[in-house]
Formats: structure tokens, C-alpha cells, sequence
């Protein structure tokens, strides 16, 4: 009887050993991946907040829905220069192509209604600024491959905070 | 108590699962909707290749949340989710949007971290006890998103309790974006400045103490109530979408699951009643309700609160996450419909939305009237 007492206590002894041995390493797997999920998670946002980063991380956090700075009111005037310097109709994408609808906005009213379709989820006012820039660049070698006009863009903002912005683009004939 | 303890439970792992495939589904597919004019302008000029490419990358991403929503062995797919949409935003960063970027981490933390074998559709083993590790860190992922929203608001000098967003949004952006009824009459009130001031500091309290509520069992069931009021009322008059369905899933990872702890009495003269309680296993995802004949509806929660008629079928069903799923179908499904018959479709979620809070209100109610408190408060609920 003591004898089988004897040999039983260490046996428990090793099995209660290995049991916490192994619960440790489930812990600290767990510990690890956690660890590793909160430095996944901000990453992202951190990379956003630098305003010296280019597109695709614009300078804003990332948790918030509506902390963005609001939109400026712009009006925005775009013109199609002949190789004389005159000024001619600007040849729009077709009807019912979304591009139209950014192309044709002028008025504050009119570019505000189509920001959201430069940016999806209205970054901010240079995220705006820089998908205006890069479609009007592609709508340019579009309509004119050979650059026989000049696309001349300028937008006027007013930002929520009383701000006064003004951006031109300017792609010469050649 | 150690944060790796088996605390919880196949059916609560099974469940939130199984809701967070469905909403992963339903959001990729809402943003195709959302998405289509941006993509349209992104594309213009670029070759058919290139102008497609965030489109596959989406499709992939909608494909993997399916598979991902099938079943754990498909856990892989919902780190392919995660990687599809992280590339999707590198190709076209138009497609970033925060409400993806919480999906994507929810569903790959589900995809790590829930333990439960097989299908989340499989019924049984429910009750069997699991870490409660997965839970844990929904939670935190649910603090982290607010008191993150809150040190940005904090720093913004539209914010800070000057009520400058509120107003823009009430006055400029919502008549602009959206239709529906509720921002024709918060317009003029929110214009306010005094108004505007006050809720822009009742956000960002609130947003604060939801987390610190739900932490505590002993606020656990306010900041429930908190947190449904903050985005029931955000989603009816801004539609932040998929924002509101996430966190609301969230909520789920604070409340037990398979108790069986709530008695759902049904009249058994009623074939209604019959035929609901028939299915109401299927609906019962979390395991919280056990049925019981009687002669009229009641929903006993075990602990002396008691909801009867009516409102007993309208507190079950908020026990599960259907109920949530039902109405983000509603706000989330073909969003290019924005008209039904001759009202906007705004208008008509917000009048469904209405009524669900002035019968969930009138439960409330009639559970007041009823309900003796538990001997003690801090039980779990």
C-alpha cells in the first residue's frame, strides 16, 4: 500500500509538471500573437499619420469616422488651350461616365457633390488634390495622346478653418 | 483570473463566427455598390488590366470572406481577406476605408483565435467550455476603437467641444449625401452652436465610458444600452454602415453563451407561437434560451427580470445575432437601390429603425414595471 502511494506522488508530480509546462507555452504563444496584433493594428495607422508619405498613406488616423478634417469649398476651373493659346471646348469623357461628372464640376456646390468619387472616403484635402492631379493627367493622354493641347486646372478652396488654397496644374502642349 | 482561462464556450466562439462571416460578406458586397463610381473615375484612362485589377482583388477579397464564413477548416481564407483588401488599398488607395480595415482585422483575428472545430453552422457541443482568450480580445479590439476615435477628435480643432464636424455634417454634408427624414428636422437644431458644442462632448464622453462600462460587470448592461442608443442614432441620421454592424457584433464577445440561463415561455394555443418556437433553435445562435410550453409568451432572464408578451419575442431575438444580421441586410444590401416604390430607401430605414427603438423602448418599459432587482448586480447577464 505504501509502496503504490510512493510511486503514485511522483508520477502526479510529473504529470502536473508537464501540464503547466504546457500551458505556459499556450500562454505565450497567445501572449506573442497578441502582442503581434496590436503592432499589426497600428501600424497602418502610423504609417498614415505622416504627412511626409506619399499616396497610398495619407497623413490621417486611421480610427476615426468623421475626425478628418472637413472638406475645403472649392470652385474649380479647367480649360483646353489650343497650340495658339486659344481657348476651346474641352472634350469630355462620354455620357454617364462618372469622370464626366468630375470634369464637368465647377462651382462649389457642383465639386462638392464629386469629391467623394476622387476620394472615397474624403481623407483629406491633399488626398482630394492628388487624385484630381493623377485623373486629370490620365484624362489628358487620354483625349490627347500626342499633347496638342494644354489642360490648364485651377482650383480655388476655402477650408473649413478659413484657409485659402490654391493649387494650379498646368500640362503644357508639346 | 488568468486572461487564458476556459471562460467560455464553443457556442459563443461558434457564433460570432458564423455573424462575422455573414457581415464580411454583406460589407465586401456593399462596397462593390459604394464603390462603383470611385473605381469608375480611379480607372479612367488606365488600360482594361489595370483599371480591373481592384475589382479582382475585391471579388477575391468577397470570395475568401464566404469561404471564411463556411468553417474554421477555412481560416486561412479569412487571412486571405485580410491580404486581398491590404492589397486592393496598395493598387487603388481609394479603396481604403476604416470600416474595411476593422473588418479585416476582426475576421483575422476571428480566423487566429476562435476555437471551435468544424463548421460555425454545426449545431451541438455548445456548452463545452474553451478559452476565453478570443473573446478577450474582440474587447480590446472594440476599447481600441473607440478611445482611438476619442485622442483623435481630442486633437482636432473641430472637435475639442466646438461642435464645428457635427454642424458641417448636419448642415452641409448629410442633405448632400444622403435622404431620409431625421436630418430635415436635426439640421436646423444642430446648427445651433451651443447644441452642436454639446453633442460633440457627449460623443467623445460617450465613446469614452462605453468601453469603461462594458469592462465592468456592474455597467456591463447600461453600457450595452449605451452603446446600442450611440449607434442606432449614428446609423440612422450619417449611415456609417458596416462601422455600426462591427461594433455591434463586438458587443457579443461581452455577453455569455451557451447558458441556456433565459426560459422563453410560448402559449402553446397560439400556431404562431408554435411555429416560432419550432425555429427558434435556429435562431437561438448563442445557446441562451431553453423553451417552455405555458398558456402566454413570457421571457424569464433567470435572475428575476421578466419580459412578457410581445416585448418576451422582441428581447429573445436581441439574445441573438440575427436580429443584428436582419437589419444590417436591411441597410447594407444593394446599396446602388436607393428608392423603394416612391420613398427613398433612407427614409425607409430610418422609419424601420424607428420602430424597432420605440418597441425595444416600450419593452424596456414593461420590463421596468416588472423586473425586481437581483439580490446581486454584478451578475453576468
Amino acid at each position: 500500500m505504501e509502496l503504490q502511494q510512493c510511486t503514485r506522488i511522483p508520477r502526479v508530480r510529473i504529470r502536473a509538471r508537464c501540464d503547466t509546462v504546457a500551458s505556459v507555452d499556450a500562454s505565450s504563444r497567445a501572449t506573442v500573437a497578441a502582442l503581434v496584433w496590436l503592432a499589426v493594428q497600428f501600424a497602418v495607422p502610423a504609417l498614415r499619420l505622416d504627412p511626409t508619405q506619399r499616396p497610398p498613406f495619407s497623413p490621417r488616423f486611421s480610427w476615426s469616422m468623421f475626425a478628418g478634417r472637413p472638406l475645403a469649398t472649392c470652385s474649380h476651373e479647367l480649360r483646353w488651350i489650343t497650340r495658339d493659346g486659344a481657348p476651346t471646348t474641352l472634350p469630355l469623357p462620354p455620357h454617364g461616365h462618372a469622370a464626366r461628372r468630375v470634369l464637368s464640376a465647377r462651382t462649389p456646390d457642383e465639386f462638392r457633390r464629386v469629391v467623394p468619387l476622387l476620394s472615397a472616403y474624403a481623407d483629406d484635402d491633399r488626398a482630394m488634390i492628388s487624385s484630381l492631379d493623377d485623373l486629370l493627367r490620365r484624362y489628358r493622354a487620354t483625349v490627347d495622346p500626342h499633347g496638342a493641347h494644354t489642360l490648364a486646372s485651377t482650383l480655388d478652396c476655402r477650408t473649413a478653418r478659413g484657409e485659402v488654397l490654391r493649387r494650379t496644374l498646368r500640362l503644357e502642349a508639346r | 483570473m488568468s486572461p487564458f482561462a476556459p471562460d467560455s464556450t464553443v457556442a459563443s466562439h461558434r457564433s460570432l463566427h458564423r455573424s462575422l462571416g455573414v457581415l464580411a460578406v454583406l460589407g465586401l458586397l456593399h462596397m462593390r455598390g459604394e464603390w462603383r463610381d470611385t473605381l469608375a473615375v480611379w480607372g479612367y484612362g488606365r488600360s482594361v488590366g489595370e483599371a480591373a485589377r481592384p475589382w479582382w482583388l475585391l471579388d477575391g477579397a468577397t470570395l475568401a470572406a464566404m469561404l471564411f464564413a463556411l468553417g474554421i477548416a477555412w481560416r486561412a481564407s479569412g487571412l486571405a481577406m485580410g491580404v486581398l483588401m491590404a492589397m486592393a488599398y496598395v493598387v487603388a488607395p481609394v479603396t481604403y476605408h476604416n470600416n474595411l480595415y476593422l473588418l479585416a482585422l476582426l475576421v483575422m483575428l476571428t480566423a487566429l483565435f476562435a476555437r471551435h472545430e468544424g463548421s460555425p453552422w454545426q449545431r451541438g457541443d455548445g456548452e463545452r467550455a474553451v478559452s476565453g482568450v478570443y473573446e478577450r480580445l474582440v474587447q480590446w479590439q472594440l476599447a481600441i476603437a473607440y478611445v482611438g476615435s476619442v485622442l483623435v477628435k481630442a486633437t482636432h480643432p473641430l472637435w475639442q467641444g466646438t461642435g464645428g464636424v457635427i454642424r458641417w455634417l448636419a448642415v452641409v454634408r448629410v442633405p448632400e449625401t444622403r435622404g431620409g427624414m431625421l436630418n430635415a428636422w436635426l439640421s436646423p437644431l444642430l446648427a445651433h452652436h451651443g447644441i452642436a458644442a454639446a453633442l460633440d462632448v457627449v460623443v467623445e464622453v460617450g465613446e469614452v465610458a462605453i468601453p469603461v462600462m462594458l469592462a465592468s460587470p456592474r455597467w456591463r448592461r447600461m453600457g450595452l444600452v449605451a452603446g446600442v442608443v450611440l449607434h442606432g442614432f449614428l446609423q440612422a441620421w450619417l449611415h456609417p454602415q458596416l462601422f455600426t454592424f462591427l461594433m455591434l457584433w463586438g458587443y457579443f464577445a461581452y455577453v455569455p453563451a451557451g447558458d441556456r440561463a433565459w426560459t422563453l415561455t410560448w402559449n402553446v394555443r397560439s400556431p404562431l407561437q408554435r411555429r416560432l418556437a419550432a425555429w427558434w433553435p435556429r435562431i437561438d445562435w448563442r445557446a441562451r434560451i431553453a423553451l417552455r410550453e405555458g398558456d402566454a409568451s413570457a421571457l424569464d432572464d433567470g435572475r428575476g427580470g421578466r419580459w412578457q408578451g410581445f416585448g418576451a419575442w422582441v428581447m429573445a431575438a436581441v439574445l441573438s445575432p440575427v436580429s443584428l444580421l436582419a437589419v444590417a441586410t436591411l441597410c447594407l444590401l444593394a446599396p446602388t437601390i436607393t428608392r423603394v416604390g416612391p420613398w427613398s430607401r433612407d427614409g425607409v430605414e430610418q422609419v424601420m429603425l424607428g420602430a424597432l427603438a420605440v418597441i425595444s423602448a416600450a419593452t424596456l418599459v414593461q420590463r421596468t414595471l416588472v423586473w425586481e432587482r437581483s439580490p446581486d448586480p454584478r451578475t453576468a447577464l
